[in-house]
């Protein structure tokens, strides 16, 4: 029939031009963002005498916002899965929270578990939570905003009363790891060293955040289950036709919202080695962050197609402007407002409608 | 319109295409899935902006930004795709942005479903224009789309495949309003695959093929064969080749029945009815618009779960029906409504194509690209879809081609019950015939095929046996020599005293 029906074995490797251009953009904005970063720190200067590069100081600042983008990272890996299927998942934040504190009050225990079994512990607290979430909106079909905004309020609410648990704590207060007295217990040491330590020169983290992006790639693009969540975000009735049990495929993506929620909330205890419900779950905003992270990496609220490499992106993009903004000493409200002007920037790069406009308005010009 | 040419990624889907329609003339707009059609019609109408040509309107040059500028500048349009508001009422739907309202920008809701109503009329249907859309089946939904387009007032009417999911009643009122705009001196442009219609109501012929111009014909002048052989870039002695033979009598009589429903009903929908479908053959339902063709298919599949009755598959009672349940028992469906319950749009042609069989080529649920590629290329060739390449999303095809690949989805997944809703809706006439070919060689291979089609013919021409269906009942069952147009609409008039030979 036509002529250029030569159907291609190309798999998703092969990118034609608008594939490609999607995939580059959230990369080509993180360097953008990370220069912004460099000049604004003074790691770049262009002076009289050309530039000059402080490189040892920029690769360790890098490395700090690399080990501080660790938690949103974790989340934005399913968070991503879950915007595929069309729904969010507001509660990250509140599991994390939880979580985080659950381990602290497991370990402060006068006899306190193995710490395999308190870290197993946390993260079926995050599977629990994420069927939960996934129950309301796959089997009782509460809209996805909606079912998770109950969790997001009733979770840190429970982070909160957590600490009570343990005899004479008040509500809401800090839980503290006591590392440095010598009588307390090694456990809080090794649970610490878990997620600050370092191997072979690298944070023991990056090679968390690793695996989780590799067995995330792996599930999205190795097994049906990718397939699977794209063609629900995209049509569900059909898909069901198709014999895909949605239900599940829901369930499923929003329990691995909450184990990555519950990893990233071990992470944020183990880093200050104390736990506070308080700054884990509310001021650091870590669900808007990895929501943005996503959208910026170009997936899209609409369900369907996602991108793992541009949420990967997205959240370092995220992280590296609260950086900036944190160490020029600006006031955190700088820091909001950064972050959406960028988000708005980079959508409005990507929405088609928008650089057709662009587009148009040059032809017309040069017409 | 001179010179238009259209590229997509990967797809140069028009190259300097000329074209031009007259006040008062019927210009049809023919070409193969793919041809082209739709993009050229999308360009006149503003959905796509055009690139290179040029557009005159009335002797001045023309270049509409958008549909609704194309709209106000008198181009009304029906799309391919049914685009209404699916929640809104049909009132609603029809009246969208013309609403009438009172001193204080208020809409006058009376007001506004009598003028529905009496767009509705016009088209000769009647009923409850406060009723949501998505209530009704997707015929009427084509009607309602038609009304809202035909009532508004315009210099040109583009209608992209109006008729696709109408029977001859629907088609006969449609087309009376038609020529009534006509006679005002309204231009009409008109696309489908239905040959007889052409010759209905045409007065002027574009052939497209392959995104490039054929010709423009008087239709008189042009007869059918030619038309096709146009189309396809044959000569007509191949053509005449395309047009399949009656199905074989019934080879199948004594073979036990794969499916039988028992009382099978829901409330509502269809009233309890029985039915079995043998391997090896195709069961043909006939029956008008409203019919409950559609309602009861789809309680084979589970689509919609049954109040009553019961189905058993090869003896055994089936409980719960579910879509999951019937394709483990090898039943597959092709649904009425590719757009909202056929097709994956964001997903490739591979990958809808593979979706339903993940249990057979992905064992441990693990993919193979290998495999899901080549099962994709066997059925892009085979049905002859018309896309760059088997990684295009799918939302990016021809209508025509995305009905194609719901049909590899399930022949792919190879059935023992594949029931086809409209399977020809919106292919052209070599891929119609292709598709009778197929269902003919599947049941000869042993398939059963459960077969709607609301152009009467091609169910006669297919079936082995045809249950009638009238008024969401089953009114009788015809086989041999009683499947016969003639035989069916007496049936179907007479309510069925006729012919009961269940
Ligand atoms: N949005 C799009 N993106 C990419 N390619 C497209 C798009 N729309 C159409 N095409 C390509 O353009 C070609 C022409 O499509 P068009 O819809 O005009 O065909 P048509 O003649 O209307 O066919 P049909 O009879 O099936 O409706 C097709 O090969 C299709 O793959
Ligand atoms: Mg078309």
């Amino acid at each position: 029939m036509r002529k250029q029906t030569k159907p291609t074995a190309a798999p998703r490797l092969f990118l034609h031009k608008e594939g490609l251009y999607k995939a580059l953009l959230p990369f080509v904005a993180l360097l953008v963002v990370i220069l912004i970063c460099a000049f604004s720190m003074h790691f770049i200067v262009i002076n009289s005498k050309g530039i000059s590069v402080k490189w040892a100081a920029l690769l360790d600042t890098l490395l700090v916002i690399g080990r501080q983008a660790t938690p949103v990272i974790l989340m934005a890996m399913a968070m991503t899965l879950v915007i595929a299927t069309k729904g969010i998942d507001l509660s990250v934040g509140a599991v994390a929270a939880i979580s985080g504190v659950t381990s602290a009050v497991l370990l402060l225990a006068p006899k306190p578990l193995p710490l395999p079994a308190i870290i197993m512990f946390c993260l079926g607290i995050g599977v629990l939570a994420g069927i939960w979430n996934g129950i309301l909106v796959a089997y009782l079909r509460i809209q996805p905003f909606i079912a998770t905004l109950i969790l997001m309020v009733a979770g840190r609410g429970i982070a909160q009363l957590l600490p009570t648990c343990k005899p004479g704590e008040t509500e809401g207060a800090i839980l503290t790891l006591p590392l440095n007295n010598p009588h307390s217990n090694p456990i809080f040491g090794q649970f610490c060293e878990l997620g600050n330590g370092a191997f072979l020169g690298l944070p023991n983290r990056f090679y968390l955040v690793a695996l989780v992006c590799a067995v995330t790639w792996f599930i999205a693009r190795k097994t049906v289950w990718g397939t699977y969540i794209e063609a629900v975000g995209s049509n569900e009735t059909a898909s069901k036709y198709c014999g895909v049990n949605s239900s599940m495929v829901k369930v499923f993506v929003y329990a691995f919202s909450g184990v990555c929620a519950a990893l990233a909330g071990l992470l944020l205890t183990a880093q200050v080695a104390s736990a506070d419900a308080n700054t884990m779950a509310l001021r650091d905003h870590n669900e808007l962050d990895v929501i943005l992270g996503v959208i910026v990496g170009g997936t899209a609220f609409s369900g369907g197609k996602f991108s793992l490499f541009g949420s990967l992106m997205g959240a370092l993009i995220m992280r590296t402007l609260i950086f900036t903004v944190q160490a020029a000493g600006l006031n955190w409200g700088y820091a909001l407002a950064m972050r959406a002007i960028t988000v708005v920037i980079v959508c409005l790069i990507q929405s088609p409608a928008f650089r057709a406009s662009v587009a148009n308005i040059f032809t017309r010009r040069s017409a | 319109m001179k010179s238009i040419s259209k590229t997509f990624p990967g797809v140069r889907a028009l190259s300097n295409v000329d074209f031009c329609v007259k006040p008062g003339e019927v210009h049809s707009v023919m070409g193969e899935n793919g041809a082209g059609k739709s993009t050229l019609l999308k360009i006149l109408t503003g959905v796509y902006s055009l690139e290179t040509g040029k557009i005159v309107l009335d002797g001045k040059p023309f270049k509409p930004t958008s549909p609704v500028d194309a709209q106000a500048k008198g181009i009304s349009a029906i799309h391919q795709e049914v685009s209404l508001l699916p929640y809104q009422s049909v009132a609603e739907n029809i009246m969208i942005g013309r609403q009438p309202k009172n001193f204080f920008g208020a809409i006058r809701w009376g007001e506004l479903n009598r003028l529905a109503n009496i767009a509705m009329q016009r088209l000769g249907l009647n009923i409850d224009v406060t009723r949501s859309i998505s209530d009704y089946p997707v015929a009427i939904r084509q009607m309602v789309s038609i009304a809202r387009a035909v009532d508004m007032k315009c210099k040109i009417l583009v209608m992209d495949e109006p008729t696709s999911s109408l029977d001859e009643g629907e088609v006969k009122e449609l087309f009376a309003v038609v020529r009534n705009l006509r006679d005002e001196g309204v231009g009409i442009v008109f696309v489908t695959h239905f040959l007889d219609q052409v010759y209905q109501i045409t007065d002027r012929i574009t052939v497209l093929r392959n995104g490039e111009l054929v010709g423009m014909f008087e239709a008189a002048q042009l007869p059918k064969l030619g038309l096709v052989g146009h189309m396809l870039g044959k000569n007509p002695d191949e053509v005449q080749a395309l047009f399949v033979q009656k199905a074989e009598s019934a080879h199948v009589e004594g073979s036990k029945p794969f499916v039988e429903a028992r009382g099978l009903g829901r409330v509502g929908a269809v009233k309890p009815f029985d039915l079995e479908i043998r391997s090896g053959e195709v069961l043909g339902l006939a029956g008008l618009l409203g019919s409950g063709r559609t309602e009861a298919a789809r309680l084979f599949f589970g689509a919609d779960k049954p109040t009553s009755g019961t189905i058993a598959v090869d003896g055994k009672n089936l409980g719960r029906l579910s879509p999951k349940v019937a394709i483990d028992n090898g039943i597959g469906f092709s649904p009425e409504d590719r757009r909202t319950e056929g097709i994956i749009p964001d997903l490739s042609v591979r990958e809808n194509i593979c979706l339903a069989i993940h249990k057979k080529i992905s064992p441990g649920g693990f993919i193979s690209l290998k495999k899901q590629v080549e099962i994709a290329e066997k059925y892009v060739k085979a049905l002859n879809i018309s896309t760059p390449s088997i990684e295009q999303p799918v939302k990016n095809l021809s209508g025509g081609n995305q009905q194609k690949v719901i049909l590899a989805r399930w022949l792919a997944s190879q059935p023992k019950l594949l029931i086809l809703d409209e399977p020809t809706r919106g292919i052209d006439v070599g891929a119609k015939s292709e598709v009778e070919t197929a269902m003919k060689d599947l049941s000869k291979d042993g398939m059963a095929i459960l077969f709607i089609s609301s152009e009467l013919e091609e169910v006669v021409r297919s079936s082995h046996r045809v249950a009638v269906m009238k008024d969401r009942a089953k009114i009788a069952e015809l086989s041999g020599d009683q499947i016969d147009e003639q035989v069916i609409m007496s049936v179907i008039a007479g309510g069925g005293q006729h012919a009961q030979t269940n």
